[in-house]
């Protein structure tokens, strides 16, 4: 009870209290209460507390102010913790930095409450409240063209997560449901299972994204502030993965596994996408953007893996502990690339990749560290991707070798893709780019080498997690 | 008549003593804040009395004419305290009117209106309740003139509301004359068994008032001139405490005396419902003045309430969900008001253009109608989701989805013209200092934390 007050409590003071204080003082809250909510989260994966909580909240709607916490639920929130204070912390304060951070630690609020809901409708307002503050960082901080970038985010996932709150009332008041409440909602059959899995997967689809829902990913990057950017790839695209974990294979998994086959094409459809378009990108946030789609695909295909062979079976729980495992590596790597390709851009002057070059010897700290990075996020061992990639490949394999063998296809175009980029910095000469003496975004290596230490924490020694994702799995399989 | 009927509607009656003595208060025009004073002062205890109500509910008085229960409660509650909240705004912005003292004696009149209209269950109260809720209407728009385009509002008001009315009485009388009774119970049972096209003829002519009042598409198009013309103060009332009771008032209205009338009524409501929607989102793209943007959102606004009014007979918790959003609606349309009045009195601006620089300028302000907006649209943690989720769940459990998901579809076609104000006001650099004018905080604060706390905790507007 106490923890859960300060894991949502403390972030929404942080949020109300930052906006009257000064820049700095702001700053060192919101990094403070990240780090806090990192600190219970951490706690409770330990097994040191189990906080839950289960009062009633809308009476007339069946809705319940449940929160509780399983491993996957808390790996999320410690990766929303420590993100947060990466974002806030690795780069250098901008004008009306009070306000920007209030929106911080307002959306870290939202994503804990999602991470930790048990109920339909507390997770959706979590969902939204983690969305609105987007807007207004990529709107209000952001780049170029960033008041239309802003828009069509929150168009696009606003058009996402109504279909999902309408599969929300479905589920809640469909076929026997009788209120938001996990415990309550129905687990409903036939046509209206089939309904109500197409308006969750279209609302965790756009956020996920798998193509072609992905079309506001690249855009909405692009233009964002690089602390935005490191949210919106490390944070929000794993609601989509968690709701289709928590929900979707949860409330209707008969009619995932009876759509598997084309859900597998569709997620291996898009992390193929992903990485054919990442090729020809320059603008170095861009084509992390487009890595991400391919990421994510992975995800879809286990989901989909997971339903087909019932998550209790040994595929399954493979597939369930590798999508959640990859939901969190993706999180600390691509969250480490984008502050780095931040830092990287406000160091140059510029992050157009034709004009980068030669930092193994002219920033060799920066170089390195977004090649250590690509490293992980392509899969080599000993850091968290390839602990992720590999149960989910073996699970993919079980279910369908073909299925596996397009998934290796899509992982080594990544590699090459990734391997490329890295050395591509790390070679040849610049064409014009001189590195300025702005030393501010030096503030992002600590971070960054905390967040490559949480990876390889994570690659050397997965269990830590898996363990708790396979229980996840089970109850996942018992609750069918 | 008895003893108890008089104490049943003590709040009524003391509106009805509270009007009669602004008229008197009027007069006195040197003074206007005596007026103003006394009738918030009034609608408080009018509050109060009617909160006496919640402890000992009755079911119907004045042989069965009158209504008591947990819905018209509410929304006597949800009209008294905004007719409070609107009074206090008009104080400072008409007080340059010569004929600002009259203001506070039609917000009252039209209160008592409103709030006899949701209690009445007999024809010929409702045509009463429904016309001096136009006429107070029509006072206050001429109270409060200054441009021609007011002069243009109200006579357009005026115009159509009796138009409107004389085509419901029309409706009310082919109703009599089918069932021989001017009780809605009754109707209900006699109309079961006459002829069905006639029922529909006369169920649509009675519409007319109504749908004009709560500006739902056939009759909507006054609205944005009224709201634009009129004074910021005086749309703030005029586009909530109508629409709100006429809408309920219809509600009830179909789900007593309709009843029989079932698939007729939710499909024909229903098709109103998403036709105000649509029209209403797609027509406030096309603004560029916020008053008329407002307008056309408050027409989809009433698009999402009428589809709770269509399935009323079918679903027990409609009218819960009416409710909800009917406090939502007053809540949310009062603080957009309310900060484009304290906007407009402190800048000079109503155009959307022109919000540019508010944010810099003064930030509260911003925030307020952000807040308001982002509401509107439907954001957690304000009201106005909590409401769109209740009339999802009613349209749901009455198993018509096609009007749960055009309430779905219409909320991500408003978000382009709710969020292009927003990113108006947050962007662009400070205004050029201007003489420090503050009006209508009071009215800010309070649909503010109407907005949060209704939010956080909506049952406390669903009425049992």
């Amino acid at each position: 009870m106490i923890a859960l007050a300060l894991a949502i409590g403390a972030p929404v003071l942080v949020a109300l209290g930052a906006p009257f204080a000064p820049v700095r003082v702001a700053r060192a809250l919101v990094i403070g209460v990240g780090l806090l909510v990192l600190a219970v989260a951490l706690a409770a994966l330990g097994g040191l507390i189990a906080p839950s909580l289960d009062v009633p909240w809308i009476p007339a709607l069946g809705a319940r102010l449940a929160l509780g916490g399983d491993a996957l639920s808390w790996s999320l929130v410690a990766l929303a913790g420590g993100l947060t204070a990466a974002a806030v912390g690795g780069v250098p304060p901008r004008t009306n930095g009070s306000a920007l951070a209030a929106l911080f630690a307002a959306m870290l609020a939202g994503l804990v409450v999602v991470f930790l809901a048990r109920d339909l409708l507390l997770f959706y307002f979590g969902f939204e409240i983690a969305l609105v503050p987007m807007y207004f960082i990529i709107g209000g901080w952001g780049e170029g063209d960033r008041t239309r970038a802003a828009i069509v985010f929150f168009v696009y996932t606003r058009a996402g997560s109504l279909a999902m709150l309408l599969a929300f009332v479905g589920l809640a008041f469909g076929a026997g449901g009788h209120g938001f409440a996990f415990s309550a909602a129905a687990h409903p059959s036939g046509l209206l299972a089939a309904w109500i899995a197409a308006g969750l997967l279209i609302g965790f689809a756009i956020k996920l994204p798998v193509v072609p829902l992905h079309a506001w990913l690249p855009l909405a990057h692009t233009e964002a502030p690089t602390e935005g950017s490191v949210m919106l790839a490390g944070l929000l695209l794993k609601l989509g993965g968690y709701g289709l974990l928590r929900i979707a294979l949860a409330f209707v998994p008969g009619a995932l596994a009876a759509t598997a086959p084309w859900l597998v094409a569709w997620g291996l459809t898009s992390a193929l996408w992903g990485a054919l378009a990442a090729f020809p990108q320059r603008d170095l946030k861009r084509l992390v953007a487009y890595t991400s789609v391919n990421h994510m695909g992975y995800v879809l295909v286990a989901v989909a893996v997971a339903a087909a062979l019932g998550p209790d079976s040994v595929a399954g729980r493979l597939a369930v502990s590798g999508a959640a495992l990859q939901l969190v590596s993706h999180g600390l790597l691509t969250g480490g690339l984008f502050l780095v390709s931040g830092a990287i851009g406000e160091r140059f002057g510029t992050r157009d990749l034709r004009r980068l070059g030669g930092m193994a010897r002219r920033a060799p700290r920066y170089g390195w560290t977004f090649a250590l990075l690509a490293l992980g996020s392509l899969g080599i061992p000993a850091l968290s991707g390839f602990a992720a990639e590999v149960q989910i490949v073996l699970a993919t394999a079980m279910y369908a070798p073909g299925a596996a063998v397009v998934l290796g296809v899509a992982i080594v175009l990544t590699t090459a893709l990734l391997a490329r980029t890295a050395l591509r910095l790390l070679t040849g000469e610049p064409v014009e780019a001189e590195p300025s003496e702005h030393r501010g975004a030096d503030l992002a290596l600590p971070w960054v080498a905390a967040l490559l230490l949480g990876s390889a924490v994570l690659g050397i020694w997965p269990r830590v997690l898996v363990d708790g994702y396979v229980a996840v799995a089970a109850a996942l399989g018992a609750g069918r | 008549m008895s003893a108890n009927d008089l104490l049943a509607v003590v709040p009524e009656m003391a509106l009805g003593a509270l009007g009669m003595a602004l008229v008197v208060l009027a007069t006195v025009r040197e003074r206007p804040q005596l007026a103003y004073g006394t009738g918030a002062i009034g609608l408080a205890l009018a509050l109060v009395a009617l909160l006496g109500d919640v402890r000992s509910p009755a079911a119907a008085a004045f042989m069965g004419t009158y209504r008591l229960d947990g819905y018209g409660l509410a929304a006597k509650a949800v009209a008294i305290a905004f007719g409070a909240v609107a009074l206090g705004a008009m104080r400072r912005d008409l007080q340059d009117s010569p004929r600002a003292t009259e203001a506070p004696a039609f917000v009252v009149f039209g209160t008592l209106a409103a709030c006899v209209l949701v209690e009445a269950q007999d024809l010929a109260l409702i045509a009463v309740a429904l016309t001096m809720l136009a006429a107070a209407v029509y006072g206050l728009l001429g109270a409060a003139p200054g441009s021609v385009r007011a002069a243009e509002a109200a006579l357009k008001f005026f115009v159509l509301s009796a138009l409107t009315g004389a085509v419901t009485l029309y409706g009310f009388g082919l109703l009599f004359g089918l069932g021989r009774s001017l009780d809605e119970a009754t109707l209900a049972t006699r109309l079961a068994a006459s002829p069905p096209v006639a029922v529909a003829l006369a169920a649509v002519l009675t519409s007319a008032a109504f749908v004009f009042e709560s500006a739902l598409v056939p009759i909507a198009e006054w609205a944005p001139d009224v709201y634009q013309g009129a004074r910021t103060s005086v749309t703030l009332w005029l586009s909530v405490v109508p629409k709100t009771a006429a809408l309920l008032a219809l509600a009830r209205l179909v789900s007593t005396a309709l009843q029989g009338q079932l698939e007729m009524v939710v499909i024909a409501v229903g098709v109103v419902a998403v036709a105000s929607q649509i029209w209403g989102n797609l027509a406030a793209y096309a603004q560029r003045d916020i008053k008329r943007m407002l307008a056309y959102s408050g027409i989809a606004q009433a698009g999402f309430m009428a589809s709770a009014l269509a399935v009323s007979a079918r679903s027990s918790s409609a009218l819960d969900a009416l409710l909800l959003y009917i406090a939502a609606y007053a809540a949310m349309n009062g603080l957009a008001f309310a900060s484009v009045l304290a906007i407009e009195r402190r800048f000079g601006v109503t155009t959307i253009d022109g919000l540019n620089g508010v944010g810099a300028s003064a930030p509260w302000l911003g925030l307020a109608l952000t807040t308001a907006l982002l509401s509107l649209a439907g954001f957690p943690p304000f009201v106005g989701f909590a409401a769109k989720v209740a009339l999802l769940q009613a349209t749901f459990s009455a198993h018509e989805p096609w009007l749960g998901i055009s309430i779905a579809v219409n909320s991500v076609l408003s978000l382009g013209y709710y969020l292009g104000p927003i990113a108006r006001i947050w962007t662009g650099t400070r205004f050029p200092a201007r003489p420090f004018v503050r009006v209508g905080t009071a009215a800010v604060v309070i649909t503010a934390l109407a907005n949060v706390v209704l939010g956080l905790a909506p049952q406390l507007a669903i009425p049992r």
